[in-house]
């Protein structure tokens, strides 16, 4: 039977372990959700709109990766210091189930569109959903808290 | 009018007990706030990592400078505002609350930053970052980080437990209760 002692972790044995990796998820959240939003404000054609959304794909893809790493790994921190509270909770599992959505369809069709040329047809719904797709994981990140 | 009581008196106007007491709004404005991070704070992000090299090296720095500076207002007042509204549903918990006092300081540090090196690095016109671009660009980068740490801290403060009485004692018979 695997035992696991939830005051072992070190998330709840010391006071600020917990708020410093909650501070890595928040900084890099920004980081992967901000350099996604770059590219979904340039196709709905403002931002930065003497670059194409390819060139933009391409300046900020490496700060997407190196968000999307930090996020998932102090997320899993997060996770491992109460694993039943967040299975149980309605919406962390949202959550979840948005994150995976989000990270396939940032690397299949938003990636395709956002590098077409001509700029696609789609490419208003393409950003439009991409971007309220991401700020619904981050209400849901926040409602985790108050449900 | 002490600050205390100005924290106290905004902290019990009509929408600062609204979003306070409600399950609801306190918790979609604090999404919001987040959000306007993601969304706008990575203009400041974007600007900085150009100054450095780090971004989109192959645009100059004056045209991603200057393209992204609208989107940096417009984040900066949405997260403030924001930010003002959740800090006046709990003003008097924030008044004593450390992290939030250096979270204020470290805003009026970057308005300090703004005014040291908004003419030189950020309204400079030059197609290369000039020298001190990387100075600018490490420093508003560590202030804004810090900002965003102690926002998270504030919910880890606890105020001292309060002490309701001291007890000194004066000389052999007298024991004087001090309330406070």
């Amino acid at each position: 039977m695997l035992i696991y002692d939830l005051a072992a972790n070190p998330l709840n044995s010391n006071e600020w372990s917990f708020p410093l990796t909650e501070c890595f998820h928040v900084a890099s959240m920004a980081l992967c959700i901000g350099t996604i939003a770059v590219v979904d404000l340039r196709l709905l054609g403002v931002g930065l709109r003497n670059q194409t959304a390819a060139q933009l794909v391409r300046g900020t893809e490496g700060w997407t990766i190196a968000g999307f790493s930090i996020v998932i790994t102090s997320g899993l921190l997060i996770f491992s210091s109460d694993p039943l509270k967040y299975l149980h909770s309605a919406p962390f599992q949202l959550k979840m189930a948005l994150l995976l959505l989000g990270i396939i369809y940032n690397y299949t069709l938003h990636r395709k569109v956002a590098q077409s040329s001509p700029p696609s047809g789609f490419r208003f719904v393409i950003a439009g959903f991409s971007l309220a797709l991401w700020a619904a994981l981050v209400f849901s990140s926040i409602f985790i808290a108050f449900w | 009018m002490s600050t205390a009581q100005i924290f106290h008196w905004i902290q019990s106007t009509g929408w600062a007990n609204a979003l306070r007491e409600s399950d609801f709004a306190y918790p979609v404005v604090l999404s919001l706030h987040l959000c306007s991070i993601a969304f706008f704070g990575v203009a400041i992000l974007m600007t900085n990592l150009r100054l450095l090299g780090l971004a989109m090296p192959n645009s100059p720095v004056a045209d991603v400078v200057r393209q992204l500076r609208p989107w940096k207002w417009a984040g900066f007042v949405l997260i403030i505002t924001c930010g003002i509204l959740l800090a006046s549903a709990k003003a008097d918990t924030y008044y004593p609350n450390p992290y939030f006092r250096i979270k204020l300081l470290l805003l009026a540090l970057v308005g300090v930053h703004a005014l040291v090196f908004r003419r030189s690095v950020y309204g400079n016109g030059a197609a290369v970052a000039p020298r001190n671009a990387r100075i600018a660009a490490i420093l508003s980068l560590a202030l804004w980080l810090g900002i965003l740490s102690m926002g998270r801290w504030i919910a880890y403060y606890e105020k001292p437990k309060t002490v309701h009485a001291v007890v000194t004692v004066l000389g052999p018979s007298q024991v004087r209760i001090l309330p406070c």
